[in-house]
């Protein structure tokens, strides 16, 4: 049989994202990723942060993504915070903490509700959409806004809670959490559900290890790696603990993922619990001055996984800031979870790997003649940033 | 018989989503809409131009000018933070329409 080329995207009416797959297929399974060619949503964030004073600069760091924009702010003032050698009030941690988890319960919602999608379940995919809703209801109550929530800056938070806040989360929390249970059900037992996913892209435990896989895709396949372990912010306080899954195909990280929020709900509804008295940011001036040629890698665990920050002042504002997503570290496992499946396949697996574009293009190539490199091991540490897993 | 329930469910229980047009959201306090400026309590200080992030707001002092771009804004409320007048005297109100045909139009005097 001969085996030929596939090219799937940028525009496809199956992946949303853009990004361009070159697939060899034999038949109707796939053999290879042969090419991945990203770029398509470069907005050159990185370099645009080099002429704005550090104030300015954590607005624009949200707007790396639109889903966990929450998550790039956090990591940006906690590294500009390790810069001055400042501590944030309690307070403000744990108002961070809530956002981060309000945020991930939405993101990952989001992921399951377009996997639910891909596999042609759209009854399925308009129900969890729907109870998305209340996570996003609570982020607007919270901040003023549905998407970009602007709720860190250097040295706090921008917004109090106060009694009533609590009280309506803790409410909408309540019912997530019941539709939360209603799903995992759904996704472990509903044969429908389980025909599309199960035994469907495997990622082993060596594979993830080897190919420096980060977040829910990680941890499905029984790799304990998660930052939130190193206990930043409140979450040593919260006794944290990661979701770890077995079996490593679809199914376990549509599983993983959905445990991931109802953790998130316990989280935050100790959070709320636990959040003490006082100011919710310092004092700080106008202009914020950090010594010159002062470096630091601030890294937190976003929705997808880890996502780390390097930031190097230049006195009033940033000499260069590289920002690694996680998006970035999954899709080097990408032509491993697709090879030897069909092509029917390629949506749920490249969905369940919940790739986010907006985040990923950093990285334009500018000369792309030449000869043709392979990537070893060694160079994909390199790439990360050198992080290995333990 | 458990598919039946759930169809019967929501056979007579409202749709989640709303009318939009004719049916208007409920905003949360605090909600981050509009740009509101106040001329009267303004002291044309300058602080809210020198913070914006977007650089969405220009002032003449002389002429007691104060112009802001909406299709610049990002909503960030950053101005309203650094205002020092008391009450307020830019805010961001709870106006969320506000896109418009021409780029021009969107230049107000907020």
């Amino acid at each position: 049989m001969h085996d030929f080329f596939l090219p799937v995207g940028p525009q496809h009416p199956a992946l949303i994202e853009p990004v361009h797959m070159k697939l060899r297929v034999e038949g109707e399974t796939v053999v290879s990723l042969e090419g991945l060619e990203l770029g398509y949503n470069h907005k050159g964030i990185e370099k645009a942060l080099e002429n704005r004073s550090w104030t300015k600069s954590v607005f624009l760091s949200e707007r790396v993504c639109g889903i966990c924009g929450n998550f790039h702010t956090s990591a940006f003032t906690q590294g500009v915070e390790r810069l001055m050698g400042i501590e944030i009030p309690d307070r403000a941690k744990h108002i961070r903490v809530i956002v981060s988890e309000l945020e991930r319960i939405h993101s990952h919602l989001l992921c399951l509700g377009l996997v639910a999608h891909e596999m042609g379940l759209d009854t399925l995919f308009h129900y969890i959409f729907r109870d998305r809703e209340i996570a996003m209801d609570l982020l607007e109550m919270l901040s003023g806004n549905r998407v970009h929530f602007s709720m860190n800056t250097i040295g706090g938070v921008r917004r109090d809670l106060d009694t009533e806040n609590i009280r309506k989360v803790e409410e909408g929390l309540e019912k997530l959490e019941d539709r939360l249970y209603h799903y995992v059900k759904v996704f472990e037992k509903d044969s429908s559900v389980k025909r599309r996913t199960k035994g469907i892209g495997i990622l082993s435990e060596k594979m993830a290890t080897e190919m420096d896989t980060v977040g829910p895709c990680a941890r499905a396949s029984k790799v304990n790696y998660d930052i939130r372990n190193e206990g930043y912010l409140t979450y040593k306080n919260l006794k944290f603990k990661p979701v770890i899954g077995e079996r490593g195909d679809v199914m376990e990280r549509n599983v993983v993922r959905f445990k991931e929020c109802i953790q998130s709900v316990k989280l935050i509804r100790d959070s709320l619990f636990s959040i003490p008295k006082g100011d919710i940011a310092l004092k700080l001036p106008m202009m914020i001055k950090i010594g010159e040629g002062l470096e630091t890698m601030s890294r937190v665990e976003a929705p997808r996984g880890e996502l780390a920050y390097y930031v190097k002042s230049a006195g009033d504002r940033p000499y260069r800031v590289k920002i690694r997503t996680p998006t970035y570290a999954n899709f080097h496992m990408l032509g491993h979870i697709l090879k030897g499946y069909q092509i029917a396949d390629i949506p749920v697996i490249v969905a369940s790997m919940d790739p986010c574009m907006s985040c990923t293009d950093r990285v334009t190539l500018v000369n792309t003649k030449g000869k043709e490199t392979v990537l070893g091991k060694e160079d994909f540490h390199k790439l990360n940033g050198g992080h290995h897993h333990d | 018989m458990k598919l039946l329930g759930e169809a019967l469910k929501r056979a007579i229980s409202r749709p989640v989503t709303r009318k939009f047009p004719k049916e208007k959201p409920i905003l949360p306090e605090g909600f981050r809409g509009r740009v509101e400026h106040n001329k009267e309590t303004c002291t044309f200080c300058m602080l809210c131009a020198m913070n914006c992030p977007a650089a969405a707001i220009a002032i003449n002092r002389e002429k007691k000018e104060w112009k802001v771009d909406i299709g610049k804004c990002i909503y960030c409320g950053k101005c309203q933070d650094v205002c020092p007048t008391n009450p307020k005297s830019v805010k961001l109100g709870k106006k969320y329409e506000n896109t418009d045909y021409d780029r021009e139009n969107l230049k107000t005097n907020g």
